[in-house]
């Protein structure tokens, strides 16, 4: 079976993880971190895309065309009230599409948001190959458990135009669950997931039930902020930091991006240190100036300044933890486990509210960052046959029903149904003589049709003509493991059916899908093209600085003619630096490591001979394994210089 | 690490006792960038040089007459790698297009 990797993709910062053997194993990216940010940026000059690190390094001399916190806009429309509040918060802009959805607008060009999840997805994608060494097509990728169809479904083209197989769409908190799940012991239990990430804050509460031996998972309830998370905490330390240095200075620095910049690093470098101690300091050498010379700032904040910085955000988070319990059905006493999700959970004060509140310890065995991809990477081994004995069981987030007489809402699958699930009930005609009906699906909580979202509709026509009330019509919902919808209608006289399949909500056609992943596809090619340039550009430079660094060191030791062989050598491989040509650098790269194959000897001679007398001379403090080292370390470096 | 030790105990309340100290900082900033060059640990010190995100982290982007538009005005801090693995990237003031 193919390998099946699991993939949480987040607002702020994305993770991947693959099953080794029995265990779920989070995948370090190309710069060696576990989490990647969920950044996408377009350069203003080069027609190339920057996802992650990169993007977020760039981020502040190209705000218009570095997008972030997409899965606030997927599968949204433009006039949703989460879409209309982030517009004010972004520098990138947020336009309505032909269909209504909110795209964004990069270099100038309108794109459709999962085409951006996609560039992150295809990172992730990436890093999961360059760690297993094989190609790698298919995915488990998490949402959030309040997540509608459309925004499930732009979550699966997403993944599409990334070149991955979403196998399945699971739950955020289902996964959670599931990285803490398996090593649990057995028996029926409530637990509580409580994720407070870099930008949203979720609570679900999750049934895992023992049956027959084997762990169901069920999500009763769900609940959260999609704009409460620990970059709020941020902001609120730097405006304390801003106030305090007013007071200090008399200086406003909050229309100076450099000072910031530094002042939203401190913050949260402050944060997380208050984690773990009692107070930190910050200081900020040289934030700004004003006519009396540089201004510092200096200040040492405790953590019971921050508990009360942030304590009203903190408090927030619990009203939705009440409105979940009330939705599941429960009172505080029935949570028997509460985990720990998102990095800023692991803020002590947090700690405590959500113990106080669910009258539990909360579990945080696993890394908070990880513990979604490590369920998605679980729910993968499943899917390939890897993991045994775990079922998963989903809910629909919202009821579904279809438009009766009189413009009601009539409820065929209510909320937190487990899915998969069928219905089916039989309705009528309104009228005598009624040939045609229009079923309208319907998905929400509200009696009015009209207040509802439309999924779809269609007519079922030619029913034979009869008093009203007596034609039979079956209308049956049936929605699979992936929460796709088929409605259908049935006249039970004539047998004549109709049927609707919803999932094509997201918002974007096939052809566009498509369009975007041959987008992506060329995207890909260019990238690596670059890459290449820049690593070999990388190599040239690394050669140009040892060589002078050689030539100097070297002094008298090297003849004139080698000299200028090497200078000339340099010359030209500078000249070709300037230009952006792949196989001009190449060739003059290989020229100047072999002009410079004489000196390089030289310049290890010299280096050995120097290691020598260091280590003579050390001797009286150091042991003889240290002299060993020193010599394995040099052996190391030639063939370091072998390879250049 | 013994060198930073010893260099702390120095008496730094004459003057000759200051000159000490900075001698031996000086010199211990030199054993210490070798150590790094023994590890082959590189730094990244991109003054005057075009902007690459993948080493280098904007702080601030200004007007400059000097610096031709996406070049590298100042760094603030400088970076480091080891051989393709960035360690800390260098943060750098970067010259914006728009010529006032």
């Amino acid at each position: 079976m193919a390998r099946v990797i699991g993939i949480d993709l987040g607002t702020t910062n994305s993770c991947v993880a693959i099953m080794d053997g029995d265990q779920a194993k989070v995948i370090e990216n190309s710069e060696g971190d576990r989490t990647t940010p969920s950044i996408v940026a377009y350069s203003k000059d080069e027609d190339r895309s920057m996802v992650g690190q990169s993007a977020k390094r760039q981020a502040v001399s190209n705000p218009e065309n570095t997008l972030y916190a997409i899965k606030r806009l997927i599968g949204r429309k433009y006039d949703d009230s989460v879409v209309k509040k982030d517009i004010d918060k972004v520098p990138f802009e947020i336009k309505k599409a032909k269909n209504g959805d909110a795209w964004v607008v990069a270099n100038g060009k309108e794109t459709a948001p999962p085409a951006i999840s996609a560039e992150v997805l295809r990172k992730m994608k990436e890093t999961a190959e360059s760690y297993l060494g094989e190609t790698v097509n298919e995915a488990v990728i998490t949402v959030p458990a309040y997540f509608n169809d459309s925004q499930r479904q732009a979550t699966k083209d997403a993944g599409k135009i990334a070149g991955l197989e979403v196998k399945r769409i699971i739950n955020e908190p289902t996964a959670a669950a599931l990285a803490y799940g398996l090593d649990k012991k057995r028996g029926d239990r409530k637990i509580a997931v409580y994720d407070l990430g870099g930008g949203t804050f979720d609570v679900s509460i999750i049934e895992i039930a023992d049956v027959d031996g084997e762990n169901q998972f069920e999500v009763l309830a769900t609940n959260g902020d999609t704009f409460l998370g620990g970059e709020d905490f941020d902001l609120r330390i730097m405006d304390h930091l801003l106030d305090e240095f007013k007071k200090q200075t008399g200086m406003d620095v909050a229309k100076d991006t450099q000072a910031l910049q530094r002042l939203k690093e401190a913050a949260e470098k402050a944060k997380i240190e208050l984690s773990n101690q009692a107070q930190t300091d910050i200081n900020l050498p040289y934030l700004t100036a004003d006519s009396s010379g540089p201004k510092h700032l200096n200040l040492t904040l405790t953590r019971a300044k921050l508990e009360s910085l942030v304590e009203d955000l903190i408090v927030q988070t619990i009203e939705p933890c009440k409105t979940a319990l009330k939705d599941a059905g429960l009172g505080v006493g029935d949570v028997n486990d509460v985990i720990l999700v998102g990095g800023q959970t692991r803020m002590p004060k947090v700690q405590d509210e959500v113990k106080s509140f669910f009258g539990v310890d909360a579990r945080k065995d696993v890394n908070p960052d990880e513990a979604v991809a490590i369920g998605a990477a679980i729910q993968g081994g499943v899917l390939s046959g890897d993991v045994k004995d775990v079922l998963l069981l989903d809910v629909t987030p919202l009821s579904l029903g279809i438009e009766t007489l009189g413009a009601v809402t009539t409820k065929l699958i209510e909320k937190n149904t487990t899915i998969p699930t069928k219905a089916e009930q039989i309705f009528s005609t309104a009228e005598d003589n009624q040939t045609a009906v229009t079923i309208h699906v319907l998905q929400g909580e509200r009696e009015r049709a009209q207040d509802n979202k439309s999924l779809g509709r269609f007519d079922l026509t030619d029913i034979p003509a009869k008093p009203r009330g007596l034609p039979q019509i079956e209308v049956a919902f049936d929605i699979d493991a992936n929460g796709i919808i088929n409605v259908s209608a049935k006249d039970k006289e004539t047998g004549k059916e109709q049927k609707i399949v919803i999932q094509a909500s997201s918002g974007l056609s096939d052809e566009e899908i498509d369009q975007m992943i041959s987008d992506a596809e060329s995207n890909a090619e260019e990238d690596q093209k670059y890459r290449e340039l820049v690593d070999i550009k990388n190599q040239g430079d690394q050669l140009i600085h040892a060589t002078e660094k050689s030539l100097e060191e070297l002094g008298e030791k090297v003849t004139a003619e080698e000299r200028s062989n090497v200078e000339a050598a340099i010359g030209e491989l500078k000249e070709a630096l300037k230009g952006d040509d792949k196989d001009t650098i190449e060739t003059k790269v290989k020229s100047l490591s072999e002009a410079s194959v004489g000196i390089a000897q030289k310049a290890f001679e010299e280096a050995q001979a120097a290691a020598n007398t260091e280590s003579k001379s050390d001797d009286s403090q150091s042991t003889d394994e240290n002299v060993v080292d020193a010599e394995y370390e040099e052996v190391d470096n030639d063939k370091e210089k072998d390879k250049n | 690490m013994d060198s930073f030790e010893l260099g702390v105990k120095v008496d730094t309340s004459t003057k000759e006792g200051v000159e000490t100290f900075i001698e031996g900082q000086t010199a211990t900033f030199k054993l210490f960038q070798s150590v790094l060059d023994k590890f082959l640990i590189e730094t990244i010190n991109p003054e005057n040089m075009k902007y690459d995100p993948e080493l280098h982290e904007v702080i601030s982007m200004q007007d400059s007459d000097d610096t031709e538009s996406g070049y590298i005005i100042e760094v603030i801090q400088k970076g480091y790698r080891l051989k393709n693995r960035l360690l800390r990237p260098a943060r750098v003031i970067v010259s914006s297009d728009d010529k006032s």
